[in-house]
C-alpha cells in the first residue's frame, strides 16, 4: 500500500497509507485532512484540491492536461509545481510521495 | 449600445438576474438594473469599459475573466460554470462572489456575450463554514478511541473511521459501500439485519446494542472480538442511517475474567480458613464473615456491626453480654485510629465450657492513609491449652 504524506501550509504532516487507484484528493479528503477541499468530486472542475508537488515527484505524477492547467488559473498562489490532486492516481510508483498544501484553497 | 428594440432593453432592465452584455474582447455593451444595483456602478459608468473593471484579477492568482467568457461562451462546461466563482470587485470596494452563466449572440451583425451574474457569496460563506464544522467533527470522529461505523438502509457501510479500521482491519476503501455482514460473525448474520430494520422502526432514537446479550465482531482476519456498541439514527431525507460507536472490549472481558479468577482463590483461602475470619468497613458494619466465623455465632444475617453478633453462645448473664460488646466496639474504634490488637479472651461457649480464642484485630490504611477495611480473626485455641 503506498503511503503518501500530506504537509498542511502550516506544517502539520499527515501520513497515510492509501490503497492503489484513489486520486490524492480522494485520499486526502477520505482520511480527514486538511487543506484539501475537492467541492467537484475530482471532475477537475473546481480548482479546491491544488497542492505542490516536490519537483523531484513531479515527473512520477505524470504530465499536467491542457484542462488542469487552465483550472489552475482559478487557484491561489500558483506555481510551476502546483498540480491538482484529483488528477493524480495513486500507484505503488508513488510510495512515499510528498504532497503540500497551499494557504488556502478558496 | 442602444438596443433597436426599446421594448427589450426595458425587459433586460425588469429582468431580477444581474445582466451584462459585451464585446468578445470584453468591453461592456449593456448592463441592467439589476447589475447596477449589485455593484453600484450606473450603467454609463459602465459601457465601454473592459468587464475587468468589474471582476479584476485577484492578487496571487491568474483567472482573466475575459478569457473564461471567450471559453464558456464556446464550451458552456455545467460543472466548471457550477463551481468555479470569480470575485467581482463593486463601486464601493466590496468583493461578491458570483458565478456565471455566458451565451454567444449576434447584435447588430457583431458577435457579443449575454452574461448573467449570480452572487453566490453567502451562499459559499454557508458552506463553506458547514464544510469547515463537518472537518473538525470527522477529525475528532477519526482521533476517538471508539470506532464509528455508519450504515444505510440497505446496511450498506457509509461511513467507516480510522478506529473503525484499526478494530475490524479493513481500510475505508475496502469497507465504505460494503454490507454492514462484511464485519458480523455467522452467529449474528441472520438476525442482525431484522434487529437493524426493528430498531429503524422504534421511536428510541438511540441504545446500547446487544442489551439482550453480548455482541461480537469479526476481524478480518476471521478473529471474533467482543464489542460494546451504541446505535443511534438519524432520518435524511427519509431514509434511516444507523450510526454505530463500537468498542473493543476483549481486554476489559480478559481482566474481568483474571479478576473473578482471583475473587475465587481469595474465597478458596477466606472459607477454607482454619482461623475465623471476618472483614469490616471503617464503621465495624460486617462486609464478609468466613465459614468458621459462622459456625461459632450460629444464624448469620448481613448488615450488622461486628461486636452486635452473637459471639458469647453460652454466656446467659445479658449484663455481661452488654459489657463485652461496649469493650469490643471500643477496641474496634481504637484500632481504627491504627492501634493493632491482638488479645487471647475467653469465650463461654454452649453447655458450661468456654473457647479460649487468639483474637486479632488489624486495620488496613489507603494510599491516603483512610481506612479501608478492619480485619477481625480469630484462631479457637482451646485444644493448645495445657
Amino acid at each position: 500500500m503506498p503511503r503518501i504524506r500530506f504537509t498542511e501550509s502550516n506544517g502539520t504532516v499527515h501520513d497515510v497509507d492509501v490503497n492503489e487507484g484513489l486520486t490524492v484528493m480522494e485520499a486526502a479528503v477520505t482520511r480527514m485532512i486538511p487543506g484539501i477541499e475537492g467541492d467537484c468530486g475530482g471532475l477537475c472542475a473546481c480548482a479546491t484540491c491544488h497542492v505542490y508537488i516536490p519537483d523531484a515527484w513531479l515527473a512520477k505524477c505524470g504530465e499536467a492536461e491542457e484542462l488542469e492547467t487552465s483550472i489552475l488559473d482559478f487557484a491561489y498562489d500558483v506555481q510551476p509545481n502546483s498540480r491538482l490532486s484529483c488528477q493524480i492516481k495513486i500507484t505503488q510508483e508513488l510510495d512515499g510521495l510528498e504532497v503540500q498544501m497551499p494557504e488556502r484553497q478558496y | 449600445m442602444a438596443f433597436k428594440n426599446y421594448t427589450l432593453e426595458n425587459l433586460l432592465n425588469e429582468l431580477p438576474e444581474a445582466l451584462l452584455m459585451t464585446t468578445t474582447q470584453g468591453v461592456i455593451l449593456f448592463a441592467n438594473k439589476a447589475l447596477s444595483t449589485m455593484t453600484g456602478f450606473a450603467l454609463d459608468e459602465l459601457r465601454g469599459e473592459s468587464a475587468v473593471k468589474l471582476i479584476p484579477t485577484p492578487e496571487r492568482r491568474r483567472v482573466d475573466v475575459v478569457t473564461w467568457l471567450n471559453r464558456w461562451a464556446d464550451y458552456p462546461d455545467p460543472d466548471q460554470l457550477r463551481y468555479l466563482n470569480l470575485a467581482l470587485s463593486t463601486k464601493f470596494g466590496v468583493t461578491k462572489l458570483v458565478s456565471l452563466r455566458v451565451s454567444k449572440h449576434l447584435e447588430n451583425g457583431e458577435i457579443c456575450f449575454l452574461v448573467i451574474l449570480r452572487d453566490v457569496t453567502s451562499e459559499h460563506e454557508t458552506i463553506t463554514s458547514l464544510r469547515h464544522a463537518q472537518l473538525i467533527t470527522n477529525r475528532i470522529l477519526a482521533i476517538g478511541e471508539d470506532a464509528v461505523v455508519s450504515i444505510d438502509e440497505q446496511q450498506r457501510i457509509t461511513f467507516w473511521n480510522a478506529r473503525a479500521a484499526d478494530l475490524f482491519g479493513y481500510s475505508s476503501e475496502e469497507a465504505l459501500g460494503q454490507p454492514i455482514s462484511l464485519v458480523l460473525p455467522d452467529s449474528a448474520k441472520l438476525t442482525h439485519g431484522a434487529m437493524v430494520e426493528q430498531f429503524a422502526r422504534q421511536s428510541v432514537p438511540s441504545r446500547m446494542m446487544g442489551e439482550r446479550g453480548e455482541i461480537s465482531g469479526k476481524r478480518k482476519d476471521g478473529i471474533i472480538v467482543p464489542l460494546e456498541a451504541a446505535i443511534t439514527k438519524t432520518h435524511i431525507d427519509g431514509q434511516a442511517i444507523m450510526s454505530a460507536q463500537v468498542r473493543d472490549i476483549s481486554r476489559r472481558k480478559s481482566a474481568e475474567a483474571a479478576l473473578r479468577a482471583s475473587e475465587a482463590r481469595f474465597r478458596a483461602i477466606f472459607e477454607h480458613a482454619v482461623e475465623a475470619m471476618a472483614v469490616l468497613d471503617a464503621t465495624g458494619m460486617v462486609q464478609e464473615i468466613n465459614q468458621t466465623a459462622r459456625e461459632m455465632i450460629g444464624d448469620y444475617e448481613p448488615g450488622h456491626y461486628f461486636w452486635d453478633l452473637n459471639w458469647w453462645p453460652g454466656e446467659t448473664d445479658s449484663a455481661r453480654i452488654a459489657e463485652a460488646r461496649t469493650v469490643l466496639q471500643a477496641n474496634i474504634k481504637r484500632v481504627g485510629e491504627g492501634e493493632t490488637i491482638r488479645a487471647r479472651v475467653e469465650l463461654p461457649a454452649a453447655e458450661g465450657r468456654s473457647r479460649d480464642i487468639d483474637f486479632s484485630l488489624i486495620a488496613v490504611f489507603d494510599a491516603d492513609n483512610n481506612l479501608q477495611y478492619i480485619i477481625a480473626e480469630g484462631r479457637d485455641v482451646s485444644s493448645l491449652t495445657p
